[in-house]
């Protein structure tokens, strides 16, 4: 019996899986406890990293083979500007730049994300499923202990509410649909490269990186 | 002066580490340890396959027959690198067929994202990417001996050929931004230093995901 090809991907990366729901950086934005100056750098970097995930979204709408997946795509770019806005309001209160170079993990994994689309759907949309999964159950595994206790909760709550949960959803069904027989070798290494890079990201912001 | 000085100008700071890399004088004087040298193949060879998408998707995008032209020219040497590590590879048990280090894929996807971007900032990275390669090269040239295992490597990209492919890019440069860079290209130019940089170190020094 067939257990869908988003599934499918999640157990093959199940030992990463690991590493991103208890990665330190994501475990002391939870309990509160994270160092001031590592979430300044997640802001700026986060800030880059979700302008180049909104082109490569774009991109994706752009070569969707039917407008139901077009449809399902193009609803993941109302929320991007609100998150945008997010972090552009807590940029102004703590005073940070918003228009510096960002550190090369960053600049790397969108160029990757981007670069995917010449891959074709069917990689991309994988791509896209990679990285929404896992900021998903990263967010998710520490919402609970996070409420009312983190000063970090408007972000977590983000990410981890029903509203993104069921974006995710979505995705994982456009997967199911685009690849009824499983994943390809090259869905999985895409899959398993985006959450590599998804882990070095958080590595890159909690301990900071330079060119 | 011209668009391709311009851009070398704005990054002339970084040249230095260009000139001096350890990675690549470890290859001119013969002492790169084995190790360092299985991944140097398994990473040039992983980027090479990307680049030459890279080139070609810059073909698709060039404004005149002339520009084709001259990019044209990097493929058919591009394909002999791509051989070459093939060669070598087998001669020395190498598998290719690995995953490279995270700096490969995200230096390999950043030239790729800039075909977005349109012609001259991706022309730019281009640039780049190959005078760093023939300005690392050629400064160790004579340093390295003929029967360096690595000396072929070394050969092809200090090479007159190469040297003179450049001086057309620069050309089509020139010509792309009569007016001078645009704040993108520099951008690109300086981005792409930095990763062939960090490129290098992730070789010398072992990257791992």
């Amino acid at each position: 019996m067939s257990v869908g090809t988003a599934r499918a991907l999640l157990a093959r990366s199940a030992p990463l899986w690991q590493r991103l729901t208890t990665h330190p950086f994501v475990a002391a934005t939870g309990d509160g406890s994270l160092d001031p100056a590592a979430f300044d750098r997640w802001l700026v970097e986060d800030h880059v990293f979700v302008l180049g995930f909104r082109r490569f979204l774009a991109g994706l709408v752009g070569i969707a083979p039917d407008p139901r997946a077009a449809d399902v795509l193009a609803a993941g770019l109302a929320p991007l500007q609100a998150e945008l806005e997010l972090f552009r309001r807590e940029a102004a209160s703590r005073r940070l730049d918003l228009g510096g170079e960002p550190q090369p993990t960053t600049l790397g994994y969108t160029s990757y994300l981007h670069a995917s689309l010449a891959d074709g759907y069917q990689v991309a949309v994988t791509v896209l499923y990679g990285a929404e999964k896992a900021y998903y159950d990263a967010w998710a595994a520490v919402r609970a202990g996070a409420r009312g206790r983190s000063p970090y909760w408007p972000f977590i709550d983000n990410w981890s509410s029903d509203a993104f949960a069921g974006w995710v959803a979505a995705v994982a069904r456009l997967l199911d649909a685009v690849a009824p027989a499983g994943p390809t070798a090259a869905m999985c290494l895409a899959f398993d490269r985006v959450v590599r890079f998804e882990l070095r990201f958080w590595d890159a912001v909690h301990a900071g990186e330079t060119w | 002066m011209s668009a391709s000085r311009l851009l070398l100008a704005h990054s002339s700071p970084l040249w230095p580490r260009v000139l001096k890399h350890p990675f690549v004088h470890a290859v001119a004087d013969g002492s790169l340890d084995r190790d360092a040298f299985a991944r140097w193949m398994v990473a040039d060879y992983a980027y090479n396959l990307e680049y030459r998408r890279f080139l070609a998707g810059l073909i698709t995008i060039a404004p005149t027959s002339w520009d084709a032209d001259v990019i044209a020219e990097g493929l058919p040497s591009h394909k002999g690198d791509i051989e070459l590590i093939r060669q070598v590879a087998v001669r020395h048990g190498i598998d290719l067929d690995v995953e490279p280090g995270p700096t490969v894929i995200g230096f390999s996807a950043y030239l790729h994202s800039l075909l977005q971007r349109g012609y001259e900032v991706a022309l730019a990275a281009l640039f780049s990417s190959e005078m760093v390669y023939y300005d690392g090269w050629s400064s160790v040239r004579g340093q390295a001996s003929w029967e360096n295992l690595y000396w072929p490597f070394i050969e092809t990209w200090s090479s007159q050929f190469f040297a003179d492919w450049i001086a057309g890019l620069s050309r089509l440069i020139d010509a792309s931004a009569p007016d001078g860079p645009s704040m993108p290209m520099f951008v690109a130019f300086d981005r792409v230093v930095r990763f062939e940089l960090l490129f290098w170190t992730g070789i010398y020094a072992g990257e791992t995901w």
